[in-house]
């Protein structure tokens, strides 16, 4: 397989007026060509600062510590900004939350669609807009042509979502970030829209990396899961993996608290307790303080993301010994 | 007798008239004409998608909006424009987002004993401490955490502290409006648990609203859905995931994202266009623009809600003729 991306060892602060947020430390993964990843975790675990991080759209009071993020062979932290705006939107897109936020109220949905194409493509307004039209037909929006002339705040949230997705596969990506978005959406769109994105991203042969906080949608959705907890990735694993043979504790149990039909009317296997402040984050492994298996190590030591089957990675001293073994 | 009588309850809200706009006045018909009814120590779901009127019914039971027409009975007491002293207090609310019911400005103490102090007016101090402490014990909450302001404490304990609130007076029903969407996978099981064994504790009943169906069908004995202001199918958690009637509550429970990869494949209904505007929702039954299985008679007549089976009720022109014939 040939990797598209490679996340090794990020490391991202945030300077607030209280100290210094670790909110994501020694991050590293890898995305293939085609493959659809997703990165679960609660709010505050890290997901949504490594998609920023990765499109260098981090807010002013952060600091990338150390890393690399090496997208086709570059490291993208060493290129200026003009070189990252050429990148983004055209190899690199992203979809956030809150559609009304990314578009802009003032423009129309035509202005704003057809800027990929006369931007990175250099096309004439007539053209980049009939693009837009055929971009928006591709989701499905209804009366395509005539939706072009409209502002933002006239269509739904779905519709947002929708124009928003057309907007950022415009050109191609060979990679979307999603960062939750269809999270503030009904069931019954999230399902229509997750289908949607499924084939787009399939038809254009773009990776996709889906953030969200919903394991339901992660287990439709991707081919391979990251879990993150407290700006750690703690598992890695195929998305059958993660849900037959969950490893690290923090994944088990978030597993077992989810209600399931199979469930109903039996009391919920809970994790004690709640996810630390990053501004002092516990030492060790960050999840000792909620974990039922915690040891002496776990306190003092942290462990690392280590391989214990070919694509299952855990980073729990519980199965450190394994690996000595079988090495 | 039951503890809630619903019955017909309509909620309509009036559009404010343009410079334009001539004629007679326009209504959002929020809630238009449901009837249900909760007994004591039971817990009933009401799920539906944003804009159904879920919330507006919790609002109309709670009190802080006044029903356009219907009626609302309370132990056999008729409580929809006119509460007694005597049953001030006994139904309670919970809502969404703990970090926004809070006043930011007061001690979480300050904030729980409010209702009660209302409520009983110049009891002693000790009186209410006593209460207070008991209930703050109840729900799990540290006692050194009620000294703090709510941007102190985590979500988590927040809406522990908004459970206590609500039981301070010592409740028969509590409304739960979305009470664990606002927290993370991992704390959401903690209050659902929480939830479950106050509820055993004191007999309460809730009136649950969600739109999250296996939270829903986690805590409810009954489940009514709602489109579009009105209930189209009620049943036990049970009927309503493995046999749904309704095509939209059908839609609604294949499109759940469900946590385990090996359903991927499942069949799903996948409805086209968006719930309807309820300032001039559609004639007949409101579903049918969207109903895979309109007819005719759906476009002109509305469905009336019919049991199909002694706790199975729906409210659809394709289950008409099965009752006839076994009736």
């Amino acid at each position: 397989m040939n990797e598209l991306l490679k996340v090794r060892n990020l490391s991202v602060n945030y300077i607030i007026d209280r100290g210094v947020i670790r909110a994501v430390e020694n991050v590293s993964f890898a995305i293939n060509k085609g493959e659809k990843i997703c990165l679960v975790g609660e709010s505050g675990s890290g997901k949504s600062t490594v998609a920023l991080a990765l499109m260098k759209l981090l807010p002013k009071n952060a600091i990338i510590k150390s890393g690399e993020i090496i997208f086709k062979g570059t490291d993208l932290l060493t290129l200026n900004e003009d070189k990252m705006r050429q990148i983004r939107g055209k190899e690199i897109a992203i979809v956030f939350q809150n559609p009304l936020t990314s578009l802009n109220p003032l423009l129309t949905i035509g202005v704003q669609n057809s800027e990929p194409f006369e931007e990175h493509l250099k096309m004439e307004k007539k053209d980049a807009i009939q693009k837009a039209i055929n971009m928006l037909k591709k989701v499905k929006l209804t009366d395509a042509d005539k939706a072009v002339y409209r502002y933002p705040h006239t269509f739904s949230g779905g519709m947002r979502q929708r124009i928003l997705i057309a907007m950022m596969l415009s050109l191609q990506p060979e990679l979307l970030i999603a960062d939750e978005p269809f999270s503030a959406l009904d069931v019954s769109l999230q399902v229509e829209l997750m289908h949607l994105l499924n084939e787009l991203v399939k038809d254009f042969n773009s990776s996709l990396l889906f953030i969200t906080h919903d394991l339901g949608v992660a287990a439709e959705l991707c081919d391979r899961i990251i879990v993150m907890y407290a700006g750690k990735i703690v598992e890695e694993a195929t998305v059958f993996d993660l849900f037959e043979k969950p490893k690290h504790p923090y994944a088990q149990g978030l597993l077992q608290s989810l209600p399931t039909i199979e469930k109903l009317n039996k009391r919920l296997v809970t994790l004690p307790g709640s996810p630390p402040s990053l501004l002092d984050p516990p030492k060790g492994c960050r999840f000792h303080p909620r974990c039922p298996y915690a040891m002496d190590i776990c306190k003092k030591e942290e462990p690392q993301l280590i391989e214990i089957e070919p694509t299952h990675k855990v980073a729990c001293w519980l199965y450190k010994s394994d690996t000595h073994e079988t090495n | 007798m039951k503890l809630i009588n619903i019955i017909d309850l309509k909620k309509y809200f009036t559009v404010s008239k343009s410079l334009l706009s001539i004629g007679k006045q326009r209504y959002i018909k929020a809630v238009d004409g449901i009837s249900f009814n909760i007994e004591k120590g039971e817990t009933l779901g009401l799920i539906g998608e944003s804009g159904s009127g879920k919330t507006t019914t919790g609002y109309c039971l709670f009190g802080i909006e006044k029903p356009t027409g219907g009626k609302i009975i309370f132990h056999g007491l008729d409580i929809t424009y006119y509460r007694p002293k005597k049953i001030r207090g006994k139904i309670q609310m919970v809502f969404q987002d703990p970090s926004s019911s809070f006043n930011p400005r007061l001690r979480l103490i300050e904030s729980i004993k409010e209702p009660l102090i209302a409520l009983k007016g110049s009891t002693s101090n000790s009186a209410i401490h006593d209460v207070l402490f008991k209930v703050i014990k109840s729900v799990g909450l540290d006692e050194d955490l009620i000294y703090k302001y709510p941007h102190e404490i985590s979500g988590g304990q927040l809406q522990r502290a908004a459970i206590a609130r609500a039981l301070v007076t010592d409740p028969e029903i509590i409304i739960l409006d979305e009470p664990t969407s606002a927290l993370d996978a991992s704390i959401r099981s903690q209050i659902l648990n929480l939830l479950l064994d106050i509820q055993k504790e004191k007999s309460l009943a809730y009136l649950l609203i969600s739109h999250d169906i296996l939270t829903a069908a986690y805590l409810s004995n009954v489940i009514a859905v709602m489109y579009a202001g009105k209930i189209v199918e009620t049943g036990s958690a049970k009927d309503l995931l493995f046999k749904p009637k309704h095509p939209y509550t059908i839609a609604l429970m294949t499109s759940i994202p469900l946590p385990d990869p090996r359903l991927r494949g499942r069949k799903k209904i996948i409805l086209s266009g968006e719930p309807p505007s309820l300032l001039d929702p559609p004639k007949g039954c409101r579903f049918h623009p969207r109903c895979p299985y309109a007819m005719d008679i759906c476009k002109k007549e509305e469905p009336q809600l019919i049991e199909i089976e002694p706790t199975h009720k729906v409210a659809c022109w394709l289950y008409k003729s099965d009752t006839h014939e076994t009736n």
